[in-house]
């Protein structure tokens, strides 16, 4: 396969979008395609502050990689969930540091859950059995990303989520015909109270296969073993289904996730689903929640 | 698995004579040289949309034939982010 634009030897072939392309010119493509992203769904402005959520994964790194080359005023965070199985945490904090030693402007900020709530994650769901590890890590994970981007005064917090991510939820929603999900899942969740952070996923149109050749072709150092606790999960099979269905259908998934976003727009679809949801705040720590007293992050620290 | 990697020697019909390494999640195959990264991937029962292809470390596209003694490393793409759950719901 050629390159479209040089006519050299293509390193990606991207099907969905009858593109093949060089090294050079794909990573050329992918930061233009992210910077179009930006613009065309309004996540954000080129003098915004940005926190990007890090986890030493392909996704992330290569996001960060991204806003850095778009010039964009950007700060990492890295949540420390003390996963100790396979020395996860670990290696996966090792990776953010060595892509921050390597890049120019590049900061970066560590919360430890278990120096800063007393618990790691692996600990508490030893506390809270019945309930998904997974679950709980990302429950964790957006109410603290959520105060540091509050607390920073960030207009956004950026995760690396690519349409692989978003096609599997929506999978898993439809088949639990889920409809307040439904009526949410979106690659902008704008802030609807004054101490909700707006959240916005740039990648969120990338195959996933892109993304990890993106951070291969620019020699991104990520964490390639799976979280111990997320081998099996539900979201890895749908994601292998989907891949499936891709592989027999060129642009399945790109098509299954974008016309549902245009068809829930242009019919408002699930829109009482999304009219329902009233936020307060916390009794405790402040951030918003639907819950009347705690909100379920600090639901998590009370004894079981 | 040395049984079936074997078994997929023999399943190949190239006229090229070359052994070329294929290597996916630490386990190794040696197909014979001749066909493309995308029927090597078939062949394993992988699925081609669920790996990127490295050709004696170069990213290389899933219609290149691959060759005696080439040594292919196959990168998962999958990774499980927990998706797009509303964060402050009760």
């Amino acid at each position: 396969l050629k390159c479209k634009r040089c006519g050299e030897l293509a390193v990606v072939n991207m099907r969905q979008h009858r593109l093949g392309l060089c090294g050079e010119h794909f990573l050329e493509w992918f930061v233009a395609q992210a910077e179009r992203f930006i613009e065309k769904y309004d996540m954000f402005g080129p003098e915004d502050r940005i926190l990007v959520a890090v986890s030493g994964g392909k996704d992330s790194l290569a996001l960060w990689d991204v806003l850095l080359r778009l010039g964009q005023d950007v700060q990492a965070l890295y949540i420390n969930l003390g996963i100790n199985g396979r020395g996860y945490s670990e290696e996966s904090k090792a990776r953010v540091e060595r892509f921050a030693t390597e890049r120019e402007g590049a900061n970066f900020r560590v919360v430890d859950v278990k120096q800063t709530y007393g618990k790691s994650v692996p600990e508490l769901a030893r506390e809270r059995k019945g309930r998904k590890v997974c679950s709980l890590c990302g429950l964790v994970k957006r109410h603290i990303m959520n105060r540091v981007a509050y607390e920073g005064g960030f207009a956004a917090v950026a995760t690396g989520h690519n349409l692989d991510d978003e096609a599997a939820v929506l999978f898993q929603n439809v088949l639990h015909w889920q409809t307040g999900y439904l009526a949410r899942q979106a690659p902008v969740l704008p802030s609807t109270h004054p101490r909700l952070a707006c959240k916005v996923k740039p990648f969120f149109r990338f195959y996933e296969r892109d993304t990890a050749a993106y951070a291969l072709v620019r020699g991104i150092d990520y964490i390639y073993d799976e979280c111990p606790f997320a081998e099996g999960a539900t979201t890895i099979f749908y994601k292998e289904l989907l891949n499936q269905l891709e592989t027999r259908s060129r642009g399945a998934k790109q098509q299954f996730y974008l016309s549902f976003l245009q068809a829930r727009q242009e019919e408002d679809l699930f829109s009482e689903a999304r009219e329902g949801l009233k936020l307060g705040e916390c009794d405790k720590c402040g951030q918003p929640t639907t819950a009347p007293d705690l909100c379920a992050f600090c639901r998590l620290w009370e004894t079981p | 698995m040395p049984g079936f990697a074997s078994s997929l020697q023999e399943l190949s019909t190239s006229p090229v004579t070359g052994i070329m390494k294929l290597i996916y999640r630490g386990k190794e195959w040696e197909l014979k040289g001749g066909m493309t990264a995308r029927a090597a991937i078939e062949k394993i029962g992988l699925d081609p949309e669920a790996v990127l292809v490295v050709r004696n470390g170069q990213l290389v596209t899933d219609d290149t034939l691959l060759g005696d003694e080439d040594e292919v490393r196959l990168l998962a793409v999958i990774s499980g982010g927990m998706g797009t759950k509303r964060c402050f719901e009760a």
